[in-house]
């Protein structure tokens, strides 16, 4: 949604939902505007104006000037400094047009980010960090082939990947619960990213060539595919000659 | 209580877009839920078998010869043999009555269901080949859906979906069209895995800032980038 009097645009989530009407993190109003009082207290307003400012610059040096980012923080019964919970959230799509050209490829979909965390003040000048976080991730690709009688391929992954860490880290300041949240966020966002490419989605491309092997490769190779397992073809020729130079060198 | 239309709608919905291999354990969590009948289950599960391709495992369904009016069935298995015969997967193909218009189809399903390792994928051809008049050219169509599901403390499903258009062969490179045409798809994945964490991911996230370097979490410094870039836009 867009807050008309910040000109910015924000995410609605339940975190900022009263009845029908969203927050703004910028004007901290209500759209359709309400007489609401669930809103966080001044003193965590202004933890939350800097951590939406900081975390629209984080924003759009990952994901670009056309994602949106929006942080809701709400308070745990008492002040900044006897604990607070909040979101982060980040919203990024993407809607190429789709075309005809040979051995083009658009691209749709989207990437969210939902990031929960529940700060509690320890003694000592320390907070415990307890982070949750969830991506959501839709990728949606038209292929044309280079051979126009193999026809377009359209290509659709989608799933999600959820995480929980926790740390604690000193917080000298208000201010420096923003920077401990930033970083843990950044590290996890970095790590489920790797994942979502390295472990999920070059798994999918295990499963199938498990189904479908080249010009019976699986079969004439088929007692290393019996050692090997389910891994892909290129790993067990690679092993598969590094066994045969050994037993050479043996011999 | 029965289910209501709404809640059959539903379950009938999560059935049909159920990953490969796991329908039963989807009607599971739903009996659990609702109370479906048998008629309705057994409906649907028929439903899902004939769109997925699945319904080629079933055993009656076996090719008869009277099926096999373009002498093709010897080919087509001696093609499942060498391509979808490996180790824990289940395959089988069906020849179709030629229809009205003396098309028959070609349906060929593979699928490997690897529950206990989190995985499970599916492969699903229907060709479509009509035999011209002098029974020694044929055109030939089709298309191919694979499905793949992983879920090891994560949740992802891939589909790839090719609608093959007709090409024109004689009867010796039918088996020889539809090769190229698997393994047209499949190296049109393998691009698109090639290129997924460099380019494909990269558009919705990049792994490193711009800068190359993580990102500092100072509000002061940043607005100080930000008023310097206003600055220079207003000199512009």
């Amino acid at each position: 949604a867009v807050d008309s009097s910040a000109n910015k645009t924000y995410i609605l989530s339940d975190h900022n939902r009263e009845g029908d009407s969203y927050r703004s993190p910028w004007s901290n109003a209500y759209y359709p505007p309400i007489k609401s009082t669930f809103k966080p207290s001044r003193e965590l307003r202004a933890l939350e104006e800097q951590a939406n400012e900081l975390f629209d610059s984080y924003c759009q040096m990952y994901y670009g000037k056309d994602a949106v980012s929006s942080v809701y923080l709400w308070n745990n019964g008492g002040g900044v400094n006897e604990g607070f919970a909040g979101c982060f959230l980040i919203k990024k799509d993407i809607d190429e047009v789709v075309n005809s050209i040979p051995e083009s490829r658009s691209q749709c979909g989207y990437w969210n980010s939902i990031h929960v965390v529940d700060v509690n003040i320890l003694s000592g000048g320390k907070a415990k960090y307890e982070l949750s976080t969830t991506v959501l991730l839709s990728i949606d690709l038209v292929c044309n082939a280079k051979d126009a009688s193999c026809g377009t391929t359209k290509v659709s992954i989608g799933g999600s990947l959820t995480k929980q860490v926790e740390n604690i880290h000193s917080c000298p300041s208000d201010m420096s619960h923003i920077a401990n949240i930033g970083t843990m966020i950044e590290n996890l966002e970095i790590e489920l990213r790797s994942n979502m490419d390295s472990l999920y989605i070059q798994k999918t491309r295990e499963v199938i060539d498990g189904i479908r092997c080249d010009s019976g490769s699986q079969k004439k190779h088929g007692l290393m595919a019996t050692m090997m397992g389910s891994g892909n073809g290129d790993q067990q020729n690679e092993m598969q000659a590094a066994l045969m130079a050994r037993f050479k060198q043996k011999s | 209580m029965d289910a209501s239309s709404d809640e059959l709608r539903i379950a009938k919905h999560l059935l049909l877009s159920s990953p490969p291999g796991q329908f039963d354990l989807i009607l599971q969590d739903l009996t659990e839920l609702l109370s479906l009948s048998q008629d309705w289950t057994e409906t649907t599960r028929q439903e899902h078998n004939s769109r997925t391709g699945r319904e080629a495992l079933d055993s009656f369904k076996t090719t008869q010869p009277e099926n096999d009016a373009l002498g093709l069935q010897d080919g087509m298995q001696q093609y499942i043999d060498q391509f979808y015969d490996s180790k824990g997967v289940t395959s089988n193909h069906t020849f179709s009555s030629p229809n009205e218009d003396g098309q028959v189809t070609i349906l060929l399903y593979a699928e490997r269901i690897q529950l206990q390792q989190y995985h499970a994928g599916s492969w699903t051809a229907r060709y479509f080949i009509n035999a011209h008049a002098d029974r020694n050219t044929f055109t030939i169509s089709g298309t191919i859906v694979l499905h793949a599901h992983t879920f090891e403390n994560g949740n992802l499903q891939l589909k790839s979906t090719v609608d093959l258009p007709s090409v024109e062969t004689n009867k010796s490179g039918i088996f020889q069209q539809i090769q190229k045409w698997d393994e047209a798809s499949v190296m049109t994945l393998r691009g698109v895995y090639d290129d997924m964490p460099g380019e494909i991911l990269k558009k919705l996230r990049r792994v490193t800032p711009v800068t190359r370097t993580r990102f500092v979490w100072n509000v002061e410094g940043h607005r100080g980038i930000r008023q310097l870039g206003v600055e220079v836009q207003n000199r512009e």
